[in-house]
């Protein structure tokens, strides 16, 4: 019955190592033992990130944001960069046809405010939570603000992109 | 009337934005590429109910640890000296799927970084009766391909109200749990990568001897103080 089970830990914590059970001895009582390993590998995780609905243009700036975003970096450092791209072209939103810009920044949450992201430009020295549900705060807001110049000569139309937010671990 | 109408134009948007969007894990996220290794790889997992198509696009990092940091695509596998497969995954529901970053060619005399986007792909979206941005989360795995001889020397010192971390080794390290105490009451100060041949000004709030955890690769831990 011992060895399902060791086969089992060893997939489940995927040990790295060879495992060195030893079996018991045959009496009323018996103590055998095995070796459990696991590895906790370093990485970063983004939670809570919801869509930006930046309602319908009325002659003022249109703004969003995404708050309460929860980034788990288990880093030495709780570390990390993020990088913004879209599907458009840089950063806009588009119907298809024409495209109006917006400004973006990314607050992670440790006190220094808000800073601007760039396209595809890393924003380093980003500090993340060592808490996988951001317990501990440290929670980051994405926002995003389309000027109103930028869409007052623009025809009706619905615009929309969808924006990746790549988070790396320092 | 306008509150009905703002209702109904976010009740248009929720529709529109709930569409399902693909959630991924990576890991690990950072790997060390030893000189006496060929590969090294990482996992990436589907953690949605849907197939997962992945893309993996391998950069090189340019001034890195710096605001100047920029990824430029690596087009040349053969000229960068790693080559990264594969670089399109489909992940079954729940399932896993690794990818391998090789080594071509020799070890440098200071080591390369490198970083892959892995971003789950998602099909165009289309807005109606609203402006809106669909948000979809992606990882980079920062990939470093470690010299033959590793220098790890990463020196601390401090003038004034102003701290200096200078890495005069070729392998870049991380300094963390920084603090500057006087008597009992410490201030906690920035954690952040040095990457080889880099210096780090911390500004700091007192005049006294302030220190540093410092990771190097394969997790070897050291400490800094200064006087």
């Amino acid at each position: 019955m011992k060895k399902p089970f060791i086969v089992g830990a060893a997939l489940l914590f995927s040990a790295g190592s060879a495992l060195a059970a030893t079996d018991g001895s045959l009496g009323s009582t018996s103590q055998g033992s095995l070796d459990i390993s696991a590895q906790i590998a370093q990485l970063a995780k983004i939670t809570a990130l919801s869509d930006i609905n930046l309602g319908i243009f009325s002659g003022s700036a249109l703004s969003g944001s995404a708050t309460n975003i929860c980034v788990f970096s288990n880093t030495a450092s709780n570390g990390y960069s993020v990088d913004l791209t879209t599907s458009t072209s840089g950063l806009t939103i588009s119907d298809g046809t024409n495209s109006a810009a917006f400004t973006a920044t990314w607050n992670d949450g440790s006190g220094g405010g808000a800073t601007s992201l760039a396209y595809n430009t890393p924003l380093t020295g980003q500090t993340g939570s060592s808490s996988l549900t951001c317990a501990s705060g440290n929670k980051a807001t994405f926002a995003v603000n389309v000027p109103a110049a930028n869409m007052e000569s623009l025809p009706a139309g619905s615009y929309s992109t969808t924006a990746t937010l790549e988070v790396t671990p320092t | 009337m306008r509150r009905i109408i703002t209702l109904v134009c976010l009740c248009f948007g929720y529709t529109l934005l709930a569409e399902a969007t693909p959630a991924i894990a990576v890991s690990p996220q950072i790997l060390y590429l030893g000189a006496n290794q060929r590969a090294v790889s990482t996992t990436v997992g589907n953690l949605g109910n849907e197939k997962v198509s992945v893309k993996v696009t391998p950069y090189r990092i340019e001034n890195p640890g710096t605001k100047k940091e920029k990824k430029v695509e690596i087009k040349d596998p053969h000229e960068q000296g790693i080559f990264v497969s594969p670089q399109t995954l489909v992940i079954p529901p729940k399932g896993e799927r690794k990818i391998r970053f090789v080594r071509l060619g020799a070890p440098k005399v200071q080591e390369q970084a490198f970083v892959a986007s892995v971003v789950p792909q998602v099909g165009k979206l289309k807005a109606k009766d609203t402006n809106a941005i669909k948000l979809v989360i992606a990882y980079g795995v920062r990939v470093f391909v470690l010299p033959t001889h590793i220098r790890e020397a990463v020196v601390l010192s401090r003038d004034g109200k102003q701290a200096n971390v200078t890495n005069k080794g070729n392998v870049s390290a991380v300094l963390f749990d920084g603090k500057q105490c006087q008597g009992k009451k410490c201030t906690k100060l920035p954690s952040f990568r040095l990457y080889p041949g880099q210096t780090h000004t911390v500004a700091l709030k007192a005049s006294s001897p302030v220190s540093y955890e410092v990771s190097y690769p394969h997790a070897k831990v050291a400490k800094l103080t200064s006087h």
